[in-house]
């Protein structure tokens, strides 16, 4: 009877492991160098004591105890699943056909290596096991992978479409959201969704969505990992190439700002016209057309910027445009927009109506006005992952003059080694522009919180956002900012 | 681009749409599309084979029974849609429609492939079942200052005596030349309305012209803007064609028709008037009467999917047929991402409050 109830905890807690580490390959996109990192990572340092009682389990003592040990084994699995769901990312385990067919392997080599050997050894084995079938599965994967990217690129082959390409670290959403808003009434145009950003990503966008008869395709260029736009150019290579700026983000896995940079030209080499802000980035050595929009050395000179609490407005060659979207970053944005479509070849003046009237992404610098008694502006910014979003969020926030503002924010996270400098930024942003403050719990939030009482500044702690969201609301706030990977955020 | 080809179906009318269903096949770029034909049989029930590509099929009576012939339904998925014979499940991009008559041109297989969300080389719901219906398209028409012959409706409940003179009766709802007939004096209008009846529950009693030309023009759009065919005479002898006689005895045909400048510019801008109303987006026909003696240009039927595709009238501009296939696709493809467009579905709450707050 106990030997039965040992195998049913021993597979209840392999069941753990197994999503677990699932969970763990998921989020990683399968890269198998970064999965053994992962694997090191998560499971020797820190899933070390598992290990430790396994190890106990291993000495027969008595069923009781190996019992015993058992339910803290599940109980410690449990806790650290719904750390991983629940604490740093919100995404479940997605059932893909991958995932299914990865379970089906481990499930046939566990079966196997308990029939083999004991329910204890089994236990220690798991993780092996998990990154066995990935080893297993490769070739099949592999082959999937390849006929799923064929079919895109021969489908690509037919309809031909001029490809709009864009890659930066941040505003890539903006830039095709605009552009696809600017010309989609004059070509048939389709924009890769949020977030298909990576190979497969577009693969399936590409398979699915687009249709017959496209014109114009826009497509994301994301990179997270070295070598993936490399990649992504090698199956589409996109006609008109654009970059929106470089800034350290995914600096995880890039080292420094310097690759970051190398990587992202590679589109614009790659590509028959390149479209990049001279203001911001300058690029050597481009072989092929280059437009270049800013306000010096550029194709198209941008000149008399005004930027105000009530949008923006320049000109362009001598041709005056307007929006009513907030701050530097959407002007930048929609410079790149504009330059795009006038190659297209879009009547301008309907270029400078579809820019009157662009609308913001959502969580992205989104306004909305909350009515509590009288009128609150709730400004939304939590999609925002960077310092200069951050900046601009801020700066959009002091043209709104002789009102009550508060932020709420947990700080810039996972910045690797840049994290002191950025959360330095933070605070000095945080200070210069004269706000109350509350700040949620997060990896950066104490440094934060210590150094806002370094220089003497007021702010309260809470746990979660919807806390700190219904506080900003009944302290009769005018303007609150939102800022930052606020993750369960919840707007009605 | 996979092109599926639709034809037959349930109407009088239904060996015609075979054959322009031939004509259309004939044009066809067929490197550039993959052609599938489906066959809608008499009683609307979908058939693929390709067997359909050679005449001798349709000759034979029971094509159902035929081993080579399969079923098939179409059936969105995942924002596709998909043709799908017995397993194999076959991309949709684009449906030509060569069907005739009632229950499919009026409106109808427009709906049908409406909701399926594939495009399709048709007129709007709206627009195809008000101009095949020729009681709703003299209201339309007069609505817009076009000159109709004079006429009266009578429906199956409509008390009718007293009709005098010479008169067409015509069916509301049947196309060609099935459900029209010709009569003078009360009890051969009488028996003519009656036999009108079979067909439809509402008729038309018409006038009848006697010094009149018939020219017919088709139209259809290219890039937002309407294209003009060139105008056709047909001669007929003051006769009405019966069915039989017009397809297999064609009447004589002048192309282009022998008017002068003044008439050809009249009829060329009613002709683009209609079109533009009426937001045309693929090709059809509209035949008009032109009374010598009042020198009135009266509409005297508007074709939604015209016999042939009116091809014939277009290459004397210079449009062959393949081109017209094509320019048909392209406009096909482009109002469906119009359409898509357009906001067709809105986020509500309705079912999360309403009910709750019941409970």
């Amino acid at each position: 009877m106990l030997i039965y109830l040992e195998y049913f905890l021993t597979t209840l807690s392999s069941i753990f492991i197994f999503y677990y580490l699932l969970l763990c390959a998921q989020q990683n996109h399968y890269h198998f160098n970064y999965l053994i990192k992962y694997y090191k990572k998560y499971l020797i340092r820190i899933d070390g004591l598992l290990y430790l009682i396994s190890f106990i389990r291993l000495f027969k003592f008595s069923n009781i105890i190996n019992l015993f040990f058992d339910t803290i084994y599940i109980c410690i699995l449990f806790f650290l699943i719904a750390k991983k769901i629940y604490g740093k990312t919100i995404i479940p385990l997605k059932i893909t056909s991958r995932i299914k067919r990865n379970i089906i392997v481990n499930v046939l080599i566990s079966v196997l290596t308990m029939y083999i050997f004991s329910p204890n050894i089994y236990i220690l084995l798991v993780p092996c096991i998990s990154l066995l079938s990935f080893i297993v599965l490769e070739p099949i994967e592999k082959l999937v992978k390849y006929t799923f990217i064929r079919k895109a690129k021969k489908k690509i082959e037919n309809i031909k479409p001029l490809i709009i390409g864009i890659t930066g670290s941040a505003g890539k959403t903006s830039v095709k959201n605009f552009i696809y808003t600017i010309i989609k009434d004059k070509k048939i145009t389709y924009a890769s969704p949020k977030s298909y950003n990576t190979l497969m990503g577009l693969c399936r966008f590409i398979n699915e969505e687009v249709h017959i008869g496209t014109e114009v395709l826009i497509l994301e260029y994301g990179a997270s990992h070295k070598g993936d736009i490399e990649k992504l150019v090698r199956f589409i290579k996109p006609d008109i190439g654009i970059i929106t700026n470089v800034l350290p983000q995914h600096i995880e896995t890039f080292k420094n700002i310097e690759t970051i940079k190398k990587e992202k030209e590679k589109l614009l080499r790659n590509s028959r016209v390149c479209i990049y802000n001279s203001d911001i980035l300058s690029i050597n050595n481009l072989n092929n057309l280059v437009i270049k929009i800013g306000k010096k050395n550029s194709d198209l000179l941008v000149s008399d910027v005004v930027i105000d609490g009530s949008g923006s407005c320049f000109m362009i060659n001598g041709i005056k445009y307007q929006t009513s979207l907030l701050g530097k970053c959407n002007y930048e944005n929609i410079l790149l927009a504009i330059a795009c479509s006038l190659y297209i070849g879009i009547d301008i003046n309907e270029i400078i109506d579809k820019v009157k009237n662009l609308e913001q992404v959502e969580n992205r610098l989104e306004i909305k006005k909350v009515y509590n008694e009288k009128e609150i502006i709730i400004i939304n910014d939590s999609f925002n992952s960077n310092i200069e979003g951050f900046k601009n969020a801020l700066e959009v926030l002091s043209f709104m003059e002789g009102l009550n503002k508060v932020i709420i924010t947990p700080g810039i996270v996972e910045c690797g080694k840049l994290e002191k400098v950025i959360t330095e930024e933070v605070v000095e942003n945080i200070l210069k522009y004269n706000m109350d403050v509350f700040l949620i719990e997060s990896t950066t939030s104490k440094k934060i919180a210590k150094m806002l009482s370094d220089n003497e500044k007021q702010f309260i702690k809470f746990k979660v956002f919807q806390d700190a969201y219904q506080k900003a609301l009944s302290e009769k706030y005018d303007v609150i900012l939102i800022e930052n990977d606020v993750s369960d955020i919840y707007l009605k | 681009m996979n092109v599926v080809i639709a034809f037959g179906g349930k109407s009088v009318e239904h060996d015609i749409s075979i054959i322009t269903y031939f004509q259309i096949l004939n044009s066809i770029d067929l490197k550039k599309y993959h052609v599938y034909p489906v066959y809608f049989s008499k009683d609307n029930e979908m058939f693929y084979s390709k067997e359909f590509f050679e005449m001798d099929i349709f000759k034979s009576q029971n094509i159902k029974n035929n081993k080579k012939v399969k079923n098939v339904r179409f059936e969105r998925i995942n924002n596709r849609v998909f043709m799908i014979i017995k397993n194999k499940k076959i991309e949709v991009d684009v449906v030509i429609i060569s069907m005739h008559g009632k229950g499919l041109e009026d409106g109808t297989i427009s709906g049908y492939f409406d909701v399926l969300g594939v495009p399709t080389t048709l007129n709007n719901v709206d627009v195809s079942s008000v101009l095949h219906d020729k009681y709703y398209m003299k209201l339309a028409l007069e609505k817009i200052g076009i000159k109709v012959i004079n006429y009266k409706l009578l429906t199956k409940r409509d008390y009718y005596d007293n009709l005098d003179g010479d008169k067409i009766v015509k069916a509301c709802k049947l196309g060609s030349s099935i459900g029209i007939k010709k009569a003078s004096g009360n009890e051969e209008i009488k028996l003519a309305i009656k036999d009108c009846l079979k067909y439809d529950d509402r008729v038309i009693v018409e006038d009848l012209l006697t010094n009149y030309i018939e020219l017919n023009q088709a139209l259809y759009i290219k890039k937002g803007k309407v294209v003009l065919s060139a105008i056709e005479e047909v001669k007929t002898n003051n006769e009405l064609y019966s069915f039989e006689k017009k397809y297999q005895s064609p009447c004589e045909r002048i192309i282009p028709a022998k008017i002068n400048k003044k008439l050809e510019q009249r009829v060329n801008h009613l002709s683009e008037r209609i079109g533009n109303f009426f937001l045309i987006n693929s090709v059809i026909r509209i035949d008009y009467l032109y009374d010598l003696d009042s020198k009135i240009l009266y509409v005297n039927e508007v074709n939604l999917i015209p016999g042939a595709f009116s091809y014939y009238l277009f290459e004397e501009k210079g449009i062959y047929f393949g081109e017209l296939l094509d320019d048909l696709i392209t406009s096909a493809i482009r109002k469906k991402y119009d359409d898509n467009l357009k906001i067709s579905t809105f986020p509500s709450s309705v079912l999360f409050t309403k009910y709750n707050n019941k409970k």
